[in-house]
């Protein structure tokens, strides 16, 4: 890091947001068709400091600060894109997403389709997402099933540093509009060990976080740390608990998930979007058809409750899915014998 | 969804509890926390609350029965489960109706003309309650509910589901009951093993093949559910060759000076359980005489060279026994008879032929080679015979054959230096005779004491079959024929 | 005062193409074989044409769902253009776009667009891109009166005119959007260029029926951006003598009559300009109808090329969702 010097260590410890400006910077210095822009990612730094420090590295023409125009920035993105350029949008807030749907759904996700392949869009779309600010209902979304929606798009959900460096590589390089979300709350509170080196990780592949043997746990970006402390709380109680981490939630990794349900035979679906209608319901009806005769309890579902999410912590925190409601959940799948 | 009632553990000895009464009846409303019914265990009586509200589902296991712990007592039903029409109430109707029923529903249609269950038929209460319990639980519902796992581990293993418990939530049948029901299924096997004899561990059409083909039924492996012997169970032991009785393999010894426990295995294990069997069911009857022996020696001598060059083997004491114990069977039918295990009150079995069986003594353990037809085969013909089992038994070589059909069984000790021993009956045999040493004794002949070559005889028989005084005729006979061996030429 | 008779006759032949290709491409679809929506551009040929000759090669534009015009004067091929409006495996997409989403990205053709003002974020990002590359390549952002009512056409105003992109914004006001008169949608107080204007582009306002005047406020605006002069807005005049798409007959939306149909027929661009070429003596009439049977020919050729082609590949259906 600038600031601190440079560390010769090989692996150190890093922040999700000190992981995420890693592969920004790695990336701009590799690709001078990368560039940034966003609202307040230059000079200011970026609202959450994830790109503090790249626009004294590469000047305002490469990392750009613009008007609040969500549909506008995203508009141009495509046009860059479609034309030898490799832009990095950010949005400030998942929130904003619906602002600029018409530029990421019509235009960007169908462009290579419509032409045959003639056009590509090479674009990352970064934002963030998540409830624990306080930041009410307009500020704390988790909007992803959106966009995980519309062919062409891809959509991928890092839960910690090193899988955030090596896939945010990925998604640079990646030819087609990739949409990066990363949870707000867990820029600086998530640490974890980040290689020093040059490494890419794919696209579409998902990671088993932990081993077990008697339930899945399929947790999807910050859940994935609250489904790491349930399953050390299950281990207690004697359940083997396997934690498998998506990453990419689309295109989604179905051979891991499957050979994993196939193995335990209990599955459950834990995600910060909304209960109906959201990731988890696919997640869980792929599981449910494709592992069926495995299943010896039915798949289940933790998301946000159905509400839009309310501004007092105490109300906050009761809409998410926490390690207590994790474990009580996968208790309920057990038999009297087993 | 149904909650489940079941004995609870109450204590950590407790391994079952009896059901004293039901306090409230099928068909009832009930409260969640309302006393259902009472149990007891030897330690302590106690009141069975309901799980829930709703309405209590058949009785599974009437007061005065006993069931493991875990074990189904009735269930919680809600509303819609009660009421639901079709399969659901007629299965119960039909399940409560054949457990009443008992016996002799067994076999025939319920009065609701649901087939009865196939269930095979258990041989205590509590297994019978057991079965009849989960079959009316899970049917209750109109069909099993059981996870696709399950499912799939049932098909895999063969089980039928209708006969698992289940554990799961909202009373599923889990991956977990069904293999917990395989390994039951597989202890049951073995002990099934362990007791052919047992009237449902053999189907009848089996056991009427066994007879003719002589095949004998502690020496076949069940492959029918729960380790029922069956009628291809037979056949593939009337042709395989020889398995079980093949010398068994060495047992690993435990260095440490702590004693091991060995287990049985093989010959030992069978004859172990076969003694065991014989000796504790069949009432054993003994009869001796002390015969003088010289003219059986001379006889011997006599013939020994003629009989060894036309047949190669040595002439031997034991032949010239077998010989009189085959004619002496020959003239009393009524000793060559078995016992008949199935037959209800007891029954014989009169054998056609009379074969001989001679047991041998091997380091593995005992084996009993049968001469088939010894009646009709000469004293050259039966030394060869022997010999050629004996050889065989030796080595390993036996078939399943030549251990099949004996009628009767010599034994003797005499090459050891007993004078006289009680040999247990060979099931299913009627009879056995033990033979003691030839040795110098001293008689009394003509008012004076004499030194002769004597040899005591045991007859032990089995007193369902035949009584004292026609063990003593038979006796007497095989006496006779070994004091003036000259009679076996009539 | 254009005196290059070799761009007065691409003007023409350019004009009389769109126009056949047009006229040829509704009687396809009459019989049926024009598949997927049909937008035409007949009466507006002008624009087009005077725009994109005033481009290079290496230019970029967008276009919208009334595209052929501008597709075909930016030099796309009339095969694959007839085959991709058909629904043909030889189409510029291969079936998979049709009218409203033809393009060739190697003549520099970022698409059609389905969207109304779905090319306002492309065509000002590609004005970004290429001030990034400094590759000196000019966007010309083609939009009608409709589109710039789109809160998006607001956004890119403001960015282009911030970082002085090299975008020329030409709006084809031709009367109406869909099946609304353009004053009914728009206050008429204020020209549409007003709102550029606001952003501090320079703005003008040419007669869209003049194909001459179109290219020569457009080529104006071109050199401007290519010279670093930042964006311009032109606002062409025109007026659309097609229905708003195929389905539109006769005078059943109530938004026009027949008899202001039929005036404004005989202020069509393409006779105008042949009128306008004879009188000035650039071309003789043999030249020209030269330059005519060779747009028929053009136009045969489409036709049999479609007739030959294949439908759209099964096959395909499911690639080119990634690249």
């Amino acid at each position: 890091m600038p600031e601190t010097g440079e560390s010769t260590a090989y692996v150190i410890e890093m922040t999700l947001g000190e992981a995420i400006r890693e592969a920004l910077a790695e990336e701009m210095s590799r690709d001078p068709n990368v560039f940034i822009m966003g609202e307040d990612v230059g000079r200011p730094g970026g609202i959450f400091m994830v790109t503090k420090g790249l626009y004294e590295e590469f000047g305002k023409d490469r990392v750009m600060d613009t008007p609040i125009e969500e549909a506008g920035i995203v508009g141009l993105a495509v046009g860059a894109a479609m034309t030898g350029m490799r832009p990095i949008v950010e949005l400030m807030f998942t929130d904003f997403l619906p602002l600029a749907m018409e530029q990421l759904v019509n235009q960007a996700a169908k462009m290579h389709y419509m032409t045959a392949g003639q056009a590509r869009v090479p674009m990352v779309l970064r934002a963030t997402l998540g409830t624990g600010r306080g930041a009410a209902a307009q500020h704390s979304q988790s909007l992803h099933v959106l966009v995980a929606h519309i062919p062409g798009l891809k959509v991928v959900m890092p839960s910690n540093p090193y899988d955030a460096k090596g896939l945010l590589k990925s998604a640079i390089r990646d030819d087609n509009p990739v949409v990066f979300l990363e949870h707000k709350m867990c820029y600086s509170t998530v640490k974890g060990p980040v290689a020093r080196e040059e490494y890419l990780l794919p696209l579409g592949v998902a990671d088993v976080k932990r081993e077990g043997q008697d339930v899945t746990l399929v947790a999807i970006s910050r859940m994935v740390q609250v489904a790491l402390a349930a399953a050390e709380t299950l281990a207690r109680d004697g359940i083997s608990a396997e934690v498998v981490d998506p990453r990419t939630i689309r295109p989604l990794d179905k051979a891991t998930l499957l050979k994993s349900v196939m193995k335990t035979g209990r599955a459950v679906v834990i995600d910060e979007g909304h209960l109906s209608y959201g990731v988890t319901a696919e997640i869980a009806s792929i599981i449910a058809d494709e592992a069926f005769d495995y299943l010896d309890a039915p798949v289940k579902r933790l998301a946000a409750l159905d509400v839009p999410v309310p501004m007092a912590p105490v109300l906050e925190a009761a809409t998410i899915p926490n390690e207590a409601r994790v474990v009580e959940t996968v208790k309920g799948l057990f038999g009297r014998r087993y | 969804m149904a909650e489940d009632i079941y004995m609870p553990q109450l204590g950590l000895t407790m391994t079952e509890g009896r059901v004293v009464r039901w306090l409230r009846a099928a068909g009832e409303p009930v409260r969640k926390g309302e006393p259902v019914l009472e149990i007891e265990t030897d330690k302590v009586s106690v009141e069975i609350e309901s799980p829930a509200d709703g309405v209590l589902g058949p009785i599974l296991v009437e007061a005065g029965a006993s069931v493991p712990i875990g074990g189904m007592l009735s269930h919680v039903l809600t509303a819609e489960e009660q009421g639901s029409r079709g399969a659901e109430g007629q299965g119960s109707k039909g399940a409560e109706e054949q457990r009443r029923g008992g016996a002799e529903a067994q076999g025939s249609a319920s009065p609701t003309g649901l087939p009865a269950p196939s269930v095979i038929p258990p041989t205590s209460s509590v297994i019978l309650s057991e079965a009849k319990n989960l079959e009316a639980k899970n049917l209750v519902r109109g069909r099993v509910v059981a996870s696709p796992r399950a499912r799939r581990t049932a098909a895999e293993l063969g089980i039928d589901l209708v006969q698992v418990e289940a554990s799961g939530p909202g009373g599923r049948i889990v991956d977990a009951d069904v293999r917990w029901r395989a390994e039951n299924i597989k202890r049951e096997t073995q002990t099934a093993q362990r007791e052919p004899q047992a009237a449902s561990r053999v189907s009848p059409l089996a056991r009427r093949l066994a007879q003719e083909l002589g095949v004998d039924l502690a020496l076949v492996k069940g492959t029918g559910p729960g380790g029922r012997i069956v009628e291809d169970d037979v056949r593939h032991a009337a042709t395989a060759p020889l398995l079980p009785l093949s010398p068994a393999p060495v047992l690993p010894c435990s260095p440490a000076p702590v004693p091991s426990i060995e287990p049985l295995t093989g010959i030992r294990r069978v004859v172990a359980e076969r003694m065991a069997h014989s000796f504790t069911t069949a009432p054993h009857f003994y009869l001796s005489a002390e015969v003088e022996a010289a003219a059986l020696v001379r006889m011997r001598e006599g013939l020994l060279a003629k009989i060894e060059a036309a047949t190669k083997a040595r002439l031997t004491i034991t032949d010239i026994l077998l010989k009189v114990c085959a004619q002496a069977l020959a003239e009393f039918p009524e000793v060559n008879v078995a016992w008949a295990e199935d037959a209800p009150g007891g029954g014989l079995v009169r054998h056609a032929e009379v074969n001989v069986g001679l047991a041998v003594s091997l380091d593995a353990g005992l084996v009993v080679p049968v001469l088939r037809k010894a009646d009709g085969l000469t004293l050259g013909e039966i030394a060869r015979r022997r010999s050629d089992l004996t050889e065989r038994a030796r080595a390993g070589k036996l078939a399943l054959a030549d251990l099949e059909g004996g009628t009767f069984t010599l034994s003797n000790l005499g090459m050891y230096g007993v004078d006289q021993f009680q040999a247990i009956l060979n099931p299913p045999q009627s009879a056995i005779l033990a033979i003691g040493r030839i040795k110098d004794r001293p008689v009394a002949a003509d008012g004076a004491v004499v030194v002769r070559p004597t040899m005591h005889l045991t007859l032990s028989v089995d007193h369902r079959v035949l009584d004292g005084a026609l063990g003593a005729r038979f006796l007497e006979r095989v006496a006779q024929l070994i004091q003036e061996p000259y009679l076996l030429l009539e | 005062m254009i005196e290059d008779k070799t761009l007065l006759t691409e003007m023409y032949y350019q004009m009389r193409r769109i126009r056949r290709f047009e006229e040829t491409a509704q009687e396809l679809y009459r019989r049926g074989m024009v598949v997927g929506l049909l937008h035409l551009y007949i009466g507006e040929e002008a624009v087009a044409t005077g725009a994109c000759l005033a481009l290079r090669g290496d230019d970029t534009i967008t276009s919208t769902h009334r595209g052929h015009g501008h597709v075909l004067a930016k030099g796309a091929d009339a095969n694959r253009l007839m085959a991709e409006l058909c629904g043909r495996a030889t189409g510029y997409c291969h079936g998979k776009g049709g009218s409203m989403h033809a393009a060739d990205l190697s003549l520099g053709i970022l698409g059609a667009n389905g969207i109304v003002g779905g090319g306002f974020g492309i065509a000002t990002g590609a004005a970004l891109s290429a001030k990034k590359r400094r590759s000196g390549q000019v966007t010309i952002c083609f939009f009608g009166d409709g589109a710039a009512n789109q809160g998006i056409f607001m956004e890119v105003l403001n960015m282009a005119g911030l970082w002085q992109l090299p975008v020329v914004y030409v709006c084809e006001n031709n009367g109406f959007g869909e099946y609304t008169r353009t004053e009914e949608a728009t206050p008429a107080s204020q020209p549409i260029g007003a709102r550029a204007a606001a952003f501090g582009l320079p703005t003008a306002q040419v007669d869209g029926n003049d194909v001459l005047a179109v290219y020569e406020a457009v080529k104006a605006a071109v050199d401007r951006a290519r010279a670093g002069g930042g964006p311009s807005f032109v606002e062409a005049r025109t007026y659309r003598l097609s229905g708003h798409h195929m389905g539109d007959v006769g005078f059943s939306r109530n938004y026009r009559t027949k008899e202001e149909l039929d005036a404004r027929t005989q202020q069509e661009p393409v006779g105008r300009f042949r009128r306008w070429l004879l009188e000035h003596q650039v071309l003789a009439e043999p030249e020209i109808a030269g330059l005519e049977a060779k747009v028929e020919a053009e136009m045969s050729e489409a036709v049999a090329f479609v007739n030959q082609s294949p439908l759209a590949e099964l096959s395909e259906i499911e690639e080119h969702v990634y690249a």
